[in-house]
């Protein structure tokens, strides 16, 4: 069956309602999380005053400045802001629909990188973006973590497009979306593991050709893939990096808790991922041993395991990385998927397979959003702001508007500073929008940043002299 | 013990500048969650603060000393106070 063009447009139009009805605010106001409120106080302060206070050199607009921010997320809210009248909470909803749509169209266009037939690109769409750790970081939420998997999964895309084609214009797209990543969010460095994932799918692809003349090409992308793991895993383990990050991430969670073993740490990075990309994680694993028994190798072929390979010593932090993986594992699943159904003995299975997992893709986020909806942080905080704090907001704007204030957690804080023009004191960036740091204060005291690999990624410079309003506040 | 409203009267300008900042931030308001009203809620969890139950009670913990500590508001959420540290420089 050939679907026609305008098939394909109408298939995908109901893959972006889909997604517009998964993430339809059920919730009175923009959630809580580590970084939205945050980014929303940002975002604010844009719009009042019309520039950035924390943009004190170029480098702070990407944050490797001290004392700032990736700056793109805070300015494209503002921006929304002020082109639509709505508020900066509104801006965020609006702009969580945006991302989606976005997202839709790039894992759409990623998918038909790997996968030939359009059908399994516009299922790998599908699930991409019902991916419940997506679903929950675009849920009125302002953290920049969405936005940035959007942008690197284009710029990855784009990559994969002009390696294929050499089409100039492509590179010429990469080149500002790349920059743009950085603007965005931190974990744009990991970019740099989606080229090594490149130079190893490169590498196996031309060292399987050779082998494959000697009908030796299964041997061959084992032993790359192999070789490539030990790699990554000596080197990081020397580091210390991965036994400390998994044990944190997996070492003791809701489905094994207790002594964290070998076994139980990766039993449980794998009910975690599941949980965040969804059933599609269990095809997977066929579609990888499909990639590696396959008749042919090409970088394409590869790439997607090469990436899940190369994200081995990240995979600790979950909350970056399995948006991240979202795509690439949902073509291997396809790949499993489509393996099966060229086999009349499982094609039947391969069926209701599908089915579980179309049918999961939808309930899983729903289930998973409610759950963290009603759950709390260990500070006691909850996902769902309550009325009560906006008309407490009304207050103290009323009484303290640009007068120094501080609250009795970091949380309450974050949510007053972007809900009010009080002065609410801090550490970070609250602390040059206050003019509770000058500018001239900052860049004189500016040093190089003594933290240790991986930190010193995120931080090139540091303010030594920054306020600490919790020394006596915490005595 | 050291805590609390001490901190800033006995402190000695160090990386924090908690003498310095506090004299310059003198007089606050403080919102506090009153779900917790004696903790504060930092990173990963809550820890007692003696700088809040100075606040709730009006006086300075370890000397019964008076705090300027005055309840402007009180909602089922939170409570706002009027604060006046006692900083040196200041009087009380």
């Amino acid at each position: 069956m050939t679907w026609s063009k305008r098939t394909v447009i109408l298939a995908f139009a109901c893959i972006v309602l889909v997604s517009w009805a998964v993430r339809y605010p059920l919730v009175d106001h923009e959630r809580y999380q580590t970084d939205s409120y945050f980014i929303h106080f940002l975002s604010r302060q844009v719009v009042e005053d019309g520039y950035a206070k924390w943009t004190l050199d170029p480098l702070s607009y990407f944050g490797y400045y001290p004392i700032s921010y990736p700056s793109a997320v805070p300015f494209l809210y503002a921006e929304i802001s002020q082109l639509t009248g709505a508020d900066v909470e509104m801006s965020i909803l609006l702009g969580n629909m945006v991302f989606t749509t976005i997202f839709a169209l790039v894992a759409f266009c990623l998918s038909r990188e790997f996968l030939n037939r359009v059908e399994y690109a516009l299922l790998a769409s599908l699930l991409v973006v019902l991916g419940p750790r997506l679903v929950d970081t675009t849920y009125w939420d302002g953290s920049a973590r969405g936005p940035a998997v959007v942008l690197i999964t284009l710029v990855v895309f784009m990559s994969l497009r002009y390696s294929r084609t050499s089409q100039m214009h492509l590179l010429s797209l990469v080149i500002p979306a790349s920059v743009a990543c950085f603007a965005t969010h931190h974990m744009a460095v990991l970019l740099i593991l989606y080229g090594a994932a490149y130079l190893f799918s490169s590498v196996s692809s031309h060292y399987s050709m050779r082998m494959i003349s000697r009908r030796r090409r299964g041997l061959a992308v084992t032993t790359s893939a192999v070789g490539m793991t030990v790699i990554v895993l000596v080197v990081f383990s020397m580091l210390g990096l991965l036994k400390e990050s998994f044990e944190r991430s997996f070492g003791s969670t809701n489905f094994l808790s207790g002594e964290s073993t070998g076994i139980a740490i990766v039993a449980n990075m794998l009910v975690s991922y599941t949980q965040q990309i969804g059933l599609i994680i269990l095809p997977a694993a066929l579609g990888l041993v499909v990639t590696v028994w396959g008749k042919y190798f090409t970088v394409r072929s590869l790439m997607p395991m090469g990436i899940l390979i190369a994200f081995i010593p990240v995979l600790g932090s979950t909350l970056y990385v399995s948006m991240l993986l979202a795509p690439f594992v949902v073509v291997l699943g396809l790949v499993g998927i489509a393996f099966m159904m060229r086999k009349s003995v499982a094609k039947s299975i391969a069926l209701v397979l599908l089915l579980v997992i179309v049918a999961s893709s939808v309930v899983l986020p729903l289930w998973s959003v409610s759950r963290w909806n009603t759950g709390e942080y260990s500070t006691g905080d909850v996902v769902e702001v309550d009325n009560g704090l906006f008309n407490d907001a009304a207050y103290l704007q009323s009484i303290a508007e640009h007068r120094y204030t501080i609250a009795s957690g970091m949380g309450l804080s974050t949510k007053l500073s972007a809900l009010t023009d009080a002065y609410l004191l801090g550490s970070g960036v609250q602390s040059i929008v206050n003019g509770d740091i000058g500018a001239d204060e900052l860049k004189d005291n500016v040093t190089l940043s003594e933290s240790a690999f991986p930190n010193n990624l995120f931080s090139l410079f540091e303010f030594k002299q920054s306020h600490f309003i919790e020394s006596y506040v915490l005595g | 013990m050291v805590g609390g409203t001490d901190i800033v009267k006995n402190s000695s300008d160090d990386v924090w500048t908690t003498n310095g900042y506090a004299t310059h931030h003198a007089s606050l308001f403080v919102v506090v969650d009153n779900s917790r009203p004696t903790q504060y809620s930092y990173a990963y969890g809550n820890y007692h603060s003696i700088f809040l139950t100075e606040v709730e009670s009006a006086s300075i913990h370890n000397t019964q000393a008076s705090l300027d500590s005055y309840a402007l508001y009180v909602s089922q959420g939170i409570s706002i106070y009027l604060v006046r540290l006692p900083v040196p420089g200041t009087t009380s």
